[in-house]
């Protein structure tokens, strides 16, 4: 059953995206996804430009943090070679050293050892660490040579591990310190406390850590900012930092970001608002596509409801048009025929007088002759009343009518034509049917004909009759040569003829009048066996039924 | 005493072979050419069985069966035109029968000997 537009509107829109809608919400997703990138990636910019400037900035501040301990260097380096080394000098310039620097454990002057080719000697030194005559080797010996060798210049040592606690030594060669002699300064290390530097303003936003290395090692980190987990995660700027010939090393990251939350959080903005906007074009689009398919749903319902209708019309006009043809046929037929009945008449009764004066004569022949006039007669009758009968169908009126008798009367005014022969065969005491006499009359006219006709070589016609169960049956059987499935077919067709001469109504017409009667005809014939009709009447009753 | 027919018909070869026909059957046979001759001959005489066509010039057949009598003769009507109001119309009339040309002489005979038989 085809669905009904209400039904195929509810598919619609209980319907899956449509496929344009689907690409259009992956596009604008997309698009949104990929402007968001483009966001985060221009605000991650700036915020790295903003950073790497202010690491730039610590890193100036910081720098100026170790120019002040090389200038303190300096100071007791000066007064040490002025004092020509002597300790109680070095002590009195680096008195002020020792008390605004708590973690200083060592702040020494030192020469190559004589008796070890690798170490440094103490010469004079304050802090509660070391003491005059004690020799430097490994990692501070290395610092130490290095700012030998590096004049000008400070060094220092990694981040040491002594005993637990964590040290860093720095070292200063000349001019800082006298000829051949180095200023070193040793001093504790506790990276995950607050500095003093780190909690100055331009890091309060910051979290840096100083790694006494190049890379960021956890164990060389000489200050964080805060109690940060080292090393720091996320976008870090790491800055070489140069502490005058050691590389060490700056990172820092943004405790908030620089460019401003909102800035920051551009990026979501854009891909929300991204997300949004594709969800409310491809809701849009799907709305207006539906509402589209609805339309063209509706177009094709009502297309197809007009070809229908149109087919209906077309049907119907084609059927006047056959009607009113058929009724104008019928008309012309009617005229005709009622007129050609009055000549007819006069012709059967001219000719039922010279039949009678005529039957004394001993010339057969004219016997014939009136006798095949009189057969022409008939059938000239018989055609004209197919052809009013068909024209306009007439209510049969029934009374009780006598099957056999009327057989005898139709075989009296269509008798077998030469060659033929008719056999009876009366079932026993037949009840009247409920029949138009004249048009039964017709009906056996036409079957009793069509028989003779059906055997132009001659034979035998059958006609039976029996009763049963309240009907009556009349059987006309020829034996001639028979129909083709085809034939039978239209066999019951007005206008429709196997005959040379017939206008092919007889049989159409018969089954319209067995048919108001109540009654049935039925053919039974093969190619060759020839052919039976069996009509089948009810029998009168005094309230007959077919009325 | 020969029963009497009287033949109604405005065609003059119907008329006059169905006047050939009784006469042969041995009845006495007058005619008319229309429904008013045949009015005024049934006044003249009485017939006891009339033949007469339905359509007809001036009164048709029905009309002139209507004011026959009384009492009535026994009126056999014919016709070429099987229109129904006019079978009902001469039935409800009273009408003995009614053939259809061009008809059976033996049946026509057959009714006329009834209809005699039952004026008699």
């Amino acid at each position: 059953m085809e669905p009904t537009i209400d039904e195929r509107a509810h598919d619609v829109r209980r319907g899956a995206l449509r496929g344009l809608s689907l690409v259009v919400l992956v596009v604008l997703l997309l698009a949104a996804g990929g402007a968001a990138w483009g966001t985060r990636r221009v605000v991650h910019d700036q915020e790295h430009r903003l950073l790497s400037e202010r690491t730039s900035e610590v890193g100036l501040i910081l720098q100026t943090a170790i120019s002040a301990v090389q200038a303190q260097l300096a100071n007791a380096g000066t007064a040490s070679r002025l004092a020509n080394g002597s300790q109680q000098a070095f002590i009195d310039a680096t008195k002020v050293d020792v008390a605004t620097t708590p973690n200083l454990l060592t702040e020494a002057l030192l020469a190559p050892a004589p008796d070890n080719r690798d170490g440094f000697v103490i010469l004079a030194a304050v802090g509660p660490s070391n003491k005059v005559g004690d020799v430097f080797t490994g990692e501070r010996a290395d610092a130490i040579r290095k700012a030998i060798s590096s004049p000008g210049k400070m060094t220092s040592t990694r981040v040491l591990t002594d005993r637990g606690k964590k040290t860093l030594g720095l070292a200063a060669g000349p001019p800082t310190a006298p000829p051949g002699q180095v200023m070193y300064r040793e001093t504790s290390v506790s990276p995950a406390g607050q500095s003093r530097t780190a909690a100055a303003q331009p890091f309060s936003e910051l979290n840096v850590v100083l790694y006494a290395s190049k890379t960021a090692e956890p164990s060389q980190a000489l200050l964080s900012s805060t109690k940060i987990k080292i090393p720091l995660q996320g976008d870090v700027v790491n800055q070489p930092f140069n502490l005058g010939a050691t590389a060490w090393l700056l990172s820092v990251t943004a405790q908030h970001p620089l460019v401003g939350s909102l800035a920051s959080r551009t990026p979501w903005f854009v891909l929300v608002g991204g997300l949004l906007l594709g969800l409310l074009m491809a809701y849009v689009l799907e709305v207006v596509l539906r509402r589209r398919d609805y339309a063209l749903a509706l177009v094709d319902e009502r297309t197809a409801a007009l070809r229908t209708s149109l087919g209906a019309l077309e049907s119907a006009q084609e059927q006047l048009v056959r009607q009113e043809r058929l009724a104008a046929v019928g008309q012309l037929a009617s005229a005709v025929g009622h007129e050609l009945r009055n000549p007819l008449g006069v012709i059967s009764n001219s000719l039922y007088l010279i039949r009678g004066a005529t039957s004394e004569s001993p010339d057969d022949r004219l016997k014939r002759h009136v006798a095949t006039a009189e057969r022409e007669v008939s059938a000239a009758t018989l055609i004209i009343s197919d052809l009013l009968d068909f024209a306009r169908a007439r209510e049969p009126i029934v009374a009780s009518v006598d099957v056999s008798a009327l057989l005898d009367e139709a075989l009296e005014v269509a008798p077998p034509p030469h060659g033929i022969t008719v056999a009876r065969e009366n079932g026993a005491a037949l009840p009247g049917v409920a029949a138009d006499r004249d048009q039964l009359r017709q009906v056996l006219l036409n079957l009793i004909t069509n028989g003779y006709d059906a055997m132009n070589d001659g034979g035998e016609l059958n006609i039976a009759t029996a009763a049963s169960n309240g009907r009556v049956a009349i059987t006309v059987r020829d034996h001639g040569s028979g129909m083709t499935e085809d034939t039978r077919s239209h066999l019951f067709e007005p206008f429709f003829t196997t005959k040379p001469r017939g206008v092919g109504l007889g049989l159409a017409v018969t089954q319209r009048i067995v048919g108001a009667h109540g009654g049935t005809i039925s053919v039974d014939s093969k190619p060759g066996e020839g052919a039976a009709f069996t009509v089948s009447l009810p029998v009168f009753t005094e309230a007959p039924a077919a009325q | 005493m020969a029963t009497r027919v009287l033949v109604v018909d405005d065609e003059a070869g119907m008329r006059e072979t169905l006047v050939d026909i009784l006469e042969g059957a041995g009845y006495e046979v007058a005619a008319a050419p229309d429904g008013i001759a045949a009015l005024a001959t049934v006044e003249d005489s009485a017939f006891d069985v009339v033949l007469m066509d339905i359509r007809m010039p001036g009164p048709d057949g029905v009309t002139v069966l209507q004011r026959m009598g009384p009492p009535p003769p026994r009126v056999i009507m014919m016709t070429a035109y099987a229109v129904e109001d006019q079978l009902r119309q001469a039935i409800d009339a009273q009408a003995f029968a009614v053939v259809h040309k061009p008809f059976q002489i033996g049946y026509l005979l057959g009714l006329v000997e009834g209809a005699a038989e039952e004026a008699s």
